[in-house]
């Protein structure tokens, strides 16, 4: 009988082995979820194309054929970033979906995300655009077998524009695969369903909550440690994601 | 006949004027909402005079429990309310929201600083016994409603004035974080009120510095139009030091107000 499945990132680039440090309590956190959901986790921990290939956020778009060489018998998939932790009572958020392609809404700095929708717009995408409120967070998305068109087109799309991508990549900084998935998803005829923040809380130091009082874990479901200022080698992620961990669950043992 | 309403709050509380710098701000936002409502065929009804006394009842109260008093005070006949403040400048070519909402109680979230409604929620808990579902928090400044609400907002009132020793207590001591919006949102929610909170953020722009709406795109530097401008319908200028709302509307205002001519 199929089973949703919750697929993560984890792979360690030889170029940035600091940022893996933190992902086991990401895995974890996910890890205890699942089991208390019936779903299963499927973490990606090799790279499939060398990150100067390819970076690495790119390659999750191969989930479906991933999930299928492994045989395993997927109903809707959530493909969620490592650097997150879930709350332990989340609700059961594909029961939510209506088997729509769900995501939040990417609510933090609208200056980087109005600069990257109009630098892709221009750069790759004729001029055309979208509403900036349809713009969604890559890292965290809800998809089933209806999606895999769309996850085949990021890869179709990268192939065959690798070029121009990478130097949008180095030039602009405002994305790897987010701004094209949002082009490629809102371009398209696929329906969307926006959850609400509290299932992808992104920029949570914009928003005041990222402090030792832990106000964050009371605020909402699925915490993502991203744009954390003064971050230079994860070394604050980890902090944080430790401290969540463990927060819910005790310490984390190998 | 029944038209539909903007109602915008905008009451010049001389006690105050030294706290918000002033109310020249005021004068922008009533121009603005004055050209949309022209455009759009919406009757205007401005509420500047207070209802009770202001020293103990806040403006923000008002509005929400004496709204329906007012209108029917001048003898209006409301189709749908858009309460508005004086503190928002809408665009001028902003479409008509009105054609785009259902009969539910249309709201926004309120996402801006989480941990001011996280500890609101948790300030008035005790009070209401409830346990809210932060997900439906809603900024009270920017709401669309109608005839189907109006026990809501009578009993709200009622509510108020049972308890409003109390709730001055919890809002200038205790809590200390905002005036009627975190009751209001108790209230909703204990009243099972359904909510449409799918209207675009653009009809609600609040924080636009800590949303880093305020510049433009210096990558492509093809436009210098600052992006809440070429992006917003609704501008709140809220979450900063209020005395400089002035200032910071007057620029606004400098900008784009030939527009409104």
């Amino acid at each position: 009988m199929s089973k949703n499945v919750v697929f993560v990132l984890a792979v360690e680039v030889p170029e940035y082995p600091w940022r893996s440090i933190p992902y086991n309590y990401g895995i974890a956190s996910w890890k205890n979820w699942c089991k208390k959901n019936d779903c299963e986790l499927f973490v990606l921990d090799q790279l499939i194309h060398p990150n100067d290939y390819m970076k690495v956020n790119w390659q999750r778009y191969y989930a479906f054929d991933l999930l299928e060489r492994e045989g395993i018998d997927y109903d809707q998939i959530l493909v969620v970033d490592v650097d997150s932790i879930i709350h332990p009572d989340t609700p059961n958020f594909f029961n939510m979906s209506d088997r729509k392609f769900c995501a939040t809404h990417c609510d933090g700095s609208y200056d980087w995300t109005l600069r990257s929708m109009e630098n892709y717009s221009k750069h790759l995408f004729n001029g055309q655009m979208f509403p900036f409120w349809k713009y969604i967070n890559a890292g965290f998305q809800v998809i089933n077998k209806n999606h895999k068109p769309l996850y085949k087109s990021m890869i179709d799309f990268y192939t065959e524009n690798r070029e121009l991508i990478v130097q949008m990549q180095n030039t602009f900084h405002t994305g790897t695969d987010q701004p094209v998935l949002n082009f490629l998803l809102n371009l398209s005829e696929h329906e969307t369903k926006l959850f609400p923040y509290q299932y992808s809380m992104v920029d949570m130091v914009r928003k005041e909550i990222l402090d030792e009082q832990m106000t964050f874990t009371k605020c909402g479901w699925v915490y993502q440690f991203n744009a954390i200022p003064d971050n230079k080698h994860a070394d604050k992620t980890l902090y944080w994601m430790k401290k969540t961990y463990e927060h819910f669950h005790g310490k984390l043992n190998d | 006949m029944k038209q539909n309403i903007v109602f915008w709050t905008g009451i010049k509380n001389k006690n105050l004027s030294t706290k918000y710098g002033g109310f020249e701000w005021m004068d922008y936002s009533k121009q603005s909402w004055q050209y949309w409502c022209d455009k759009n065929n919406v009757k205007l009804v401005t509420f500047e005079e207070p209802y009770s006394d202001i020293n103990i009842h806040r403006a923000n109260w008002q509005k929400a429990i004496h709204c329906w008093d007012i209108l029917d005070s001048r003898g209006i006949a409301a189709d749908k309310i858009f309460l508005v403040d004086a503190s928002s400048i809408v665009k001028w070519d902003a479409p008509n929201i009105f054609n785009q909402v259902d009969d539910r109680l249309v709201a926004w979230n309120d996402l801006d600083n989480l941990k001011w409604v996280h500890d609101s929620i948790e300030g008035y808990k005790e009070f209401f016994g409830f346990e809210l579902d932060n997900s439906k928090y809603v900024n009270s400044g920017v709401i669309i409603f109608n005839k189907t609400h109006r026990k809501l907002f009578e009993t709200f009132k009622d509510f108020y004035y049972d308890n409003y020793e109390k709730f001055i207590i919890l809002q200038d001591k205790e809590v200390r974080k905002g005036t009627e919006q975190t009751p209001f949102n108790y209230w909703l929610q204990k009243n099972n009120v359904e909510l449409n909170l799918d209207m675009p953020i653009t009809w609600k722009l609040t924080h636009l510095h800590r949303k880093e709406m305020l510049g433009h795109n210096w990558q492509l530097n093809e436009d210098n139009t600052p992006f809440f401008i070429k992006y917003g319908y609704i501008w709140n200028y809220s979450g900063f030091a209020k005395d400089q709302r002035t200032n910071l509307m007057k620029q606004t205002w400098d900008l784009i107000k030939v527009n409104y001519e």
